[in-house]
């Protein structure tokens, strides 16, 4: 009796482990299974169970069967998915930077990554987060969404004014070593200046932003004003405030107090790059930078449950009928479970 | 905003302190003939304090060997590399002079390879126009020293062709060295390449 329970118990284990290693090598992707259903079915009702956010086709073609007379019904395998949208722009910065922003539930772990790896994680407060990635990104997952990015901007120079003094050439080194052009009209007495670049007008289809270092900028500034209310960027530091004060209250500029930050550039050995960054920042948070669109590409899914519900409309309770096969893992069971009962008969029975 | 300050640089070697005219001279200059805001008077500032980081032109001179010490040497290095300019002067204008053989090797060593500057650089024309490159100075015309015009000055360029560090033979520093009120005894006014050189490293 108890050798026919141990032949049993192995022959249940080895047709598991069998039927396991089939389905392992034969194992399809929810995409596939999806897709291979998608041609199986009728032309009379679709029921769905996404265990995951569909692809875009998928979600496209149950759409299709949709406005086709076709009855689609689907609703989430298990727990919904978060819902999730992410999207990403350039920023007006040479060197390359993204800043990406994600709506997401408060408390939600946010894993931002792209085609090379993984790049920030963070957690979402007050409904999302944002992230600036100090590099050109071509395309940003988050969690399953993903977004693919313009193509670029549009970076005309800038423009400093001022005078000549420390505070002017260290901005213009900083800008240039991050590969800004910078034309300057730095004031050096009533009748001469240092002029570097061309003479362009200034205008929004000549310069990004201006930059208006101290003083010196005092007789631009009627051109200042045309410009900022053009929509271009202005900067206005330092004792250019005093001379600029109405263009201060333009949306589009930014004012900043401190006219020695090239003591920061020049105090530490990481001087040069944080003085880089400062006005780079500075920059591209006013720069106007007119942008090339990027064509649609089938892999943009900023939002993939809201479009999925939008394409589908809101998931229905279905059935889920006929006898599917198990899940690996109940395979996996038998299969131990089969192995213990054969190895504690024989153990009990003093057998090897 | 911080007036600008001539700094004359203060070295463990040599004699540091050769030209103390040429500050008040060229500060003079600047207050004459820019609007630059200048401080009144010069600094000294040694090469091995953190101090020199508060003045991105340094103006060096001497006669004597001119070596910097370990210490100076990294300083000097970081200095420029975050955008500091050096100008060294040769006070004894001789092509085979001690401070000349010394400082080249010292500053090559340093800083970089000295090349020699093209007369055509924006130095020359950073404010006052020199079509012909560095102005000659008497020491060079008298036959005193080498009794030789040295037509280019040399430097270490940068990225751009940026000047990193000037170094001139032509001994600026004697032909400087006087008090700024003789300045009017003059028909024209030598200092005048002194002042491109501080307005090129104050907007370049």
């Amino acid at each position: 009796m108890r050798s026919v329970v141990e032949r049993t118990a192995r022959l249940v284990a080895i047709v598991a482990l069998a039927w396991s290693a089939w389905a392992i090598a034969h194992r399809t992707s929810v995409e596939t299974n999806a897709r291979r259903a998608l041609t199986d079915w009728t032309t009379q009702s679709v029921r769905i169970a996404l265990d995951s956010t569909p692809s875009p086709v998928v979600r496209d073609w149950l759409a299709a069967l949709r406005r086709n007379g076709v009855t689609v019904a689907w609703s989430w395998w298990r727990t919904p998915p978060t819902p999730l949208a992410v999207a990403a722009a350039p920023l007006a910065d040479p060197a390359g930077a993204t800043r990406v922003a994600v709506a997401a539930p408060s408390g939600t772990l946010v894993a931002l990554a792209d085609r090379l790896g993984s790049i920030d994680t963070g957690r979402a407060a007050s409904g999302g987060l944002t992230v600036v990635a100090p590099i050109a990104l071509k395309s940003i997952g988050a969690s399953g969404a993903r977004a693919v990015i313009a193509d670029s901007l549009v970076l005309r120079p800038l423009l400093v004014l001022g005078t000549v003094s420390w505070e002017t050439k260290f901005v213009v080194r900083s800008l240039e070593e991050r590969g800004w052009t910078v034309d300057t009209r730095l004031v050096l007495g009533p009748h001469h200046a240092v002029t570097q670049g061309r003479d362009s007008p200034l205008d929004t289809a000549h310069y990004a932003a201006v930059l208006a270092i101290d003083s010196g900028a005092r007789s631009a500034a009627a051109s200042i004003e045309r410009y900022a209310t053009q929509g271009g960027g202005v900067i206005v530091a330092g004792s250019a405030r005093r001379v600029l004060g109405a263009i201060a209250r333009a949306s589009n500029v930014v004012q900043f107090g401190d006219d020695t930050t090239w003591r920061l550039r020049m105090d530490s050995a990481h001087g040069p790059a944080a003085h880089r960054d400062l006005w780079a920042g500075l920059v591209a948070a006013v720069a106007y930078a007119p942008r090339v669109p990027a064509a649609a590409h089938v892999e943009d899914d900023p939002a993939p449950v809201a479009s999925t519900i939008a394409r589908l409309g809101p998931p229905t309770p279905v059935e889920r009928g006929g006898i599917g096969w198990p899940d690996p893992w109940v395979w996996f069971g038998v299969l131990a479970l089969g192995l213990l009962v054969d190895w504690t008969s024989r153990r009990l029975r003093g057998a090897p | 905003m911080s007036a600008f300050v001539f700094a004359t640089g203060r070295y463990e070697s040599g004699d540091w302190d050769s030209a103390p005219l040429v500050p008040a001279n060229l500060i003079d200059s600047i207050a004459r003939y820019t609007s630059i805001e200048i401080a009144p008077s010069g600094a000294i500032v040694r090469l091995s304090s953190d101090a020199m980081f508060d003045y991105p032109l340094i103006y060096l001179t001497g006669h004597l060997p001119f070596r910097f010490t370990t210490e100076e040497r990294r300083q000097v290095r970081e200095f420029i590399d975050r955008g500091g300019m050096l100008f060294v002067d040769d006070h004894n204008h001789d092509v085979g002079g001690v401070f000349h053989r010394t400082a080249t090797e010292e500053i090559a060593r340093s800083c970089g390879p000295l090349v020699d500057l093209p007369n055509t650089h924006d130095l020359y024309r950073a404010f006052f126009v020199f079509d012909h490159g560095p102005p000659t100075t008497t020491q060079e015309l008298n036959g005193w020293g080498d009794n030789l015009v040295h037509a280019q000055l040399q430097a270490v360029l940068g990225p751009g062709d940026r000047i990193r560090v000037l170094y001139s033979s032509k001994d600026y520093s004697s032909e400087w060295g006087y008090h700024p009120e003789s300045k009017r005894q003059r028909s024209v006014d030598d200092t005048r390449f002194g002042v491109n050189i501080i307005v090129y490293a104050l907007s370049r």
